[in-house]
């Protein structure tokens, strides 16, 4: 076990709440990168998860983040497309933020390489949640609990800096690495229930390791999945404009992938069972299409449901105390 | 190794000389500026435009914009030695009113031209525009702000037409929306300004509409290519619109 080393022993402000803080790294898990001027603290912590689930960050009050990130969904909505203020439907299904902390780009494009850049996009967007930063901060610097907490947090008044920096706090925290799956790898269990074991071996059989790479079950980087002729969403091409970036989209994490369906980009994919029977491109350009027997492909459901981490899901701490 | 570091010296010498060339001198302190008032204002086909008026474009009788939004950066001021002064980083331009004043400072002396870029340079446009006060000209607040690319629009034109061919009953939208690094251009007004103490030095820019639509980068057609938001379909469009409209600026 390796251990971060900028945590511990401080107790939350203006709750009686233990402190949340920024958990050991289980072996066979990278550490995450910290940006220099944005350590994990619990009052950063504590201040991201007040926003994260505050309304006010929506123009009309009626969206968090929380809405369309929900916790005990992997922080997805299982709705096919976002949905915005006013109920306006997007383009693209609500990508999970498990271990979102992980990544080095950001978004369907790759166009964004600072977690803490993530946050204008769904706040601003008149499609998202539509929101005026003026209005935001005119908001958050009325309210003496957000005052107190920007202050214990960043030591300033509430700010788009700060706000941006503590909701990427939150993000950060959110990881997920005990799935029956790890706790199996870690020798916490004696074998993986239901088959999955003989699932994971096929998994690896087909290579479908080779982007769902383990331990994040994602390798963080762009492919082609040809679900159309004609890509339909030019995904990483619309900020490279190549024309083999055209329809690419970074790997996703298979982490949680039983409870954040609708699948693919659009939601086009409702049941697990048939998402894994789509082509995929190989790296020689050629499509290929999984030929699996029927007991395998339910071998393989059932070890993808093993990376479903129910600790994960089901934990408090994604929530304010009101929120509880 | 005492010849490889003589060598070393001199290549960085010579990268810091060369580099120094064309390089901005940024303002002295000690130096008292005076005021410089930079006068923007709209033109169709020479006369003067104003937000929401209608207007005809060739073939398309209607035609009404009511959204302009620009940002000006690295506006310089070029002494007779050839040195170039800068004035002002970066600028925003919201024309709603239709004409817009930029109050500037300068510092007191005689130039030849002025120079200024339209849109952001490179190191601007990579700004987090939650890293500036909501009153900046690069902070989100003015909308401007790409954030799924993490770049900022460069110029927003917004407005309507009756395309007459199509259905004459509603109005179509116009929305060019350029932006990119490789958009960055510099355009230079030569002409003798003289900042003094005690005046103001007015300079009056004008933005020919008929040159932005048919310029020297090509015509962009009000019916095929409407919109852009530098997407890689319409990504030639907004390329033509910027720089048509850069060069549609006349120091009268």
């Amino acid at each position: 076990m390796r251990h971060l080393t900028y945590i511990f022993l401080i107790l939350a402000a203006c709750s009686n709440e233990p402190a949340v803080f920024f958990p050991e790294v289980p072996d066979g898990f990278p550490n995450m990168d910290f940006p220099e001027d944005n350590a994990f603290s619990p009052s950063r912590f504590e201040l991201g998860r007040k926003l994260f689930f505050d309304s006010r960050l929506s123009a009309d009050g009626s969206l968090s983040c929380a809405t369309c990130h929900v916790p005990s969904l992997a922080f997805t909505d299982q709705r096919p497309l976002a949905r915005g203020i006013g109920q306006i439907e997007g383009t693209r299904n609500t990508p999970t933020l498990t271990n979102v902390g992980y990544k080095r780009v950001f978004f369907a494009e790759g166009g964004v390489r600072e977690l803490e850049r993530t946050i204008n996009p769904p706040l601003e967007s008149p499609h998202e949640m539509g929101m005026q930063m003026k209005n935001l901060m005119s908001a958050l610097n009325a309210d003496d609990q957000y005052v107190h907490l920007f202050s214990m947090a960043y030591d300033t008044t509430p700010s788009p800096s700060a706000m941006t920096h503590a909701l990427a706090t939150y993000m950060r925290r959110i990881v997920s690495w005990n799935s029956n799956f790890d706790r199996f790898r870690r020798g916490e269990l004696p074998d993986m229930k239901d088959d999955s074991e003989r699932g994971w071996e096929i998994f690896q059989k087909s290579r479908c390791d080779h982007c769902h790479t383990p331990p994040l079950f994602s390798d963080l980087e762009f492919h082609h999945i040809p679900l159309d002729s004609i890509p339909t969403d030019p995904g990483r091409g619309r900020l490279t404009r190549r024309s083999e970036d055209m329809g690419s989209f970074q790997t996703p994490t298979l982490r949680n992938i039983q409870v954040t369906g609708p699948y693919f980009h659009d939601g086009r994919e409702v049941e697990l069972e048939n998402a894994i029977l789509h082509p995929w491109i190989d790296d020689n350009g050629n499509t290929r299409t999984p030929e699996l027997p029927q007991e395998e492909q339910r071998y393989l459901v059932l070890f993808l449901r093993s990376l479903t981490d129910s600790a994960f899901l089901n934990s408090p701490i994604w929530y304010p105390l009101q929120e509880k | 190794m005492k010849r490889i570091l003589g060598i070393a010296i001199l290549v960085s010498s010579l990268l810091l000389l060369s580099s120094c060339k064309d390089d901005p001198k940024k303002e002295d302190p000690t130096v008292p500026t005076y005021d410089l008032q930079l006068n923007f204002s709209l033109q169709k086909g020479g006369q003067p435009y104003t937000m929401n008026q209608v207007v005809s474009f060739d073939s398309v009788q209607s035609v009404r914009f009511d959204l302009l939004l620009v940002y000006l950066s690295r506006i310089e001021l070029q002494r007779s030695s050839g040195e170039w002064v800068e004035i002002a980083d970066v600028r925003f331009l919201d024309f709603s009113n239709s004409q817009v004043t930029l109050d500037l400072k300068a510092p007191t002396g005689s130039y030849t031209a002025l120079r200024m870029g339209v849109g952001l340079d490179s190191t601007q446009n990579a700004s987090d525009p939650n890293s500036f006060p909501l009153d900046h000209p690069l902070s989100s607040q003015n909308g401007m702000y790409w954030s799924w690319a993490t770049k900022y629009r460069f110029i927003i034109m917004e407005g309507r037409a009756n395309m007459g061919t199509l259905d004459p009953n509603t109005d179509a939208l116009l929305a060019w929306h350029p932006g990119a690094d490789a958009f960055y251009r510099k355009y230079t007004f030569q002409n003798s300004i003289e900042v003094t103490s005690g005046a103001n030095t007015p300079l009056d820019f004008t933005i020919e509409l008929e040159n932005v639509f048919k310029g020297s980068n090509g015509s962009i057609d009000f019916i095929n290519e409407n919109q852009s938001h530098t997407e890689p379909d319409d990504y030639y469009i907004a390329e033509k619109f910027i720089w048509n409209f850069g060069e549609a600026i006349e120091l009268n």
